[in-house]
């Protein structure tokens, strides 16, 4: 048991320096702000009420659309928050308002016909992320509490805590389940034939019928779909990375491969077929140590590291 | 062994006994409720058993509901309401779906003529505050729309057969 209990502690638990959170928390909050600044959620208020259809969350917590003045005034402030969170300013309130008014802003669309799968993964990044101490690197509270650079000194670079482990870690758990479960669906559901049919062919033809919440940004797709072999090679590929993703949660190897494949998996979909998961390639910054990035970048342009006399 | 564990004291001696066990919460929670969706095939949004796409079939052929505007000119023409600028904040899916359940719930006649008369209202509401460039409608018609799948999808405009569903018009009642 004890041995088991150490396992689970290290792989959660492990010792890391705040930068890496902190720069992922600067990233992710900037990616998702630019992302969402043009969408409107207040149009849901003008829609007729025959068309709602409650989720299970909406029904137990008894929420309705609010008007359109109010969901303008909680989509600003929900912006307002993914911004304050980018920079870390009230960083445990920002992250906090993104995720409660994120559950419900997200969440809205998705009473009205039907659930689409791409940003459900937010809401989970969200409340990790507003029970971490994401702001403790990085961040505009850290120089105001502590007039540090934004990047940290050299000796706080060196504190370790499991603190800066532990939400990286769970968002790559979340993320695990969203692909296996989307690999393991179409095994469980088609098995060996989602592979040796022609139905990856057959999605790659249909999707240039404006099927989709959005179209293919190319007509590959349809060029694609004209070599069979090449269509059963991709759902092969597409099963082993779906249901293997999780194997990255525990072999640094896998993670080196799984990852960008299923980054580039989705990247895939989108170009010839359309369905957008932008959400989804996102939260693809957690699997990128920054930290090691950023310092690379700075000693490669040659500006100076960030002082050392404010420990 | 001492050594190892330690290592495993020191690193989880930094968090208080409350602090480990809420962080061990929340991960549990993720991986009850992901395994309870996936092992129901249920949704639980946020929580899902993410079943897109996972069919297997060898039929090459689509059919979609869709909507199409009736325009005012003098002879009368129709266009497909897929487009998000014509129909926002529905997206082409989710107003299929969601026209799919109404379609096949109770009160058919009666939802289904409220429905399309809101695509109907918000249609003219985003033309008239210049949201979209498309024409006046004086109706929507609903379809089962049919095709054979071209290989460079060259029919996209021509469905091999439509079948009117349903039909509302900006003065009249709904038709079935």
């Amino acid at each position: 048991m004890e041995w088991l209990r150490m396992k689970w502690d290290r792989l959660w638990f492990e010792p890391a320096p705040p930068q890496n959170l902190g720069l992922c928390r600067v990233i992710f909050f900037g990616a998702v702000l630019l992302f969402y600044l043009p969408k409107d959620f207040s149009g849901w208020a003008t829609v007729a009420e025959v068309f709602w259809r409650p989720l299970a969350l909406f029904r137990w917590l008894h929420l309705k659309t609010f008007s359109q003045e109010h969901l303008e005034i909680m989509q600003l402030a929900w912006k307002t928050a993914l911004a304050l969170s980018c920079i870390g300013l009230l960083t445990r309130l920002s992250v906090a308002a993104s995720f409660v008014l994120g559950i419900y802003l997200l969440g809205l669309p998705h009473n009205f016909g039907k659930v689409h799968h791409a940003d459900a993964i937010l809401i989970f990044v969200f409340g990790i992320m507003a029970i971490s101490h994401c702001g403790d690197s990085c961040s505009l509270d850290r120089i105001l509490r502590n007039k540090t650079s934004f990047i940290a000194s050299r000796a706080k670079r060196t504190l370790r805590s499991a603190e800066y482990t532990w939400p990286i870690r769970t968002i790559w758990l979340a993320m695990a389940f969203v692909f296996f479960a989307a690999g393991w669906s179409k095994i469980r559901q088609s098995g060996m034939a989602w592979i040796t049919s022609d139905q990856l062919r057959i999605f790659l033809l249909q999707h240039n019928y404006y099927l989709s919440d959005s179209d293919p940004l190319t007509s590959w797709g349809l060029v694609v779909a004209q070599y069979p072999g090449i269509c059963h090679l991709l759902a092969a590929a597409t099963i082993v990375i779906e249901t293997s993703y999780p194997l990255a949660l525990f072999s640094r190897s896998a993670r080196r491969i799984v990852v960008p494949a299923a980054f580039l998996m989705l990247v895939a979909i989108r170009v010839l077929m359309g369905p957008g998961f932008e959400v989804l390639m996102i939260c693809h910054i957690f699997w990128v140590p920054w930290n090691r990035v950023f310092y690379r970048l700075i000693r490669a342009s040659k500006i100076p590291a960030p002082s050392t006399q404010q420990a | 062994m001492n050594l190892r564990v330690s290592r495993h004291l020191k690193r989880t001696n930094e968090l208080s006994r409350a602090r480990y066990f809420i962080i061990n919460t929340v991960i549990g929670i993720i991986v009850a409720g992901s395994l309870f969706d996936i092992a129901t095939r249920r949704e639980h949004w946020p929580f899902s058993y993410y079943d897109l796409y996972s069919g297997a079939s060898n039929e090459y052929s689509l059919t979609l509901l869709r909507l199409y505007g009736v325009t005012e000119s003098e002879t009368p023409g129709e266009f497909p309401l897929y487009s998000f600028r014509y129909i926002q904040p529905f997206d082409n899916a989710r107003l299929r779906f969601a026209l799919d359940t109404i379609d096949a719930g109770p009160n058919r006649y009666d939802r289904l003529s409220e429905a399309l008369r809101d695509c109907l209202r918000r249609y003219e509401a985003l033309r008239v505050s210049g949201r979209h460039d498309g024409p006046p409608l004086r109706g929507i018609r609903f379809y089962r729309v049919y095709w054979r799948l071209d290989p460079w999808a060259r029919n996209l405009d021509f469905p091999d057969r439509k079948d009117l569903l349903f039909e509302i018009s900006q003065s009249g009642k709904g038709r079935s």
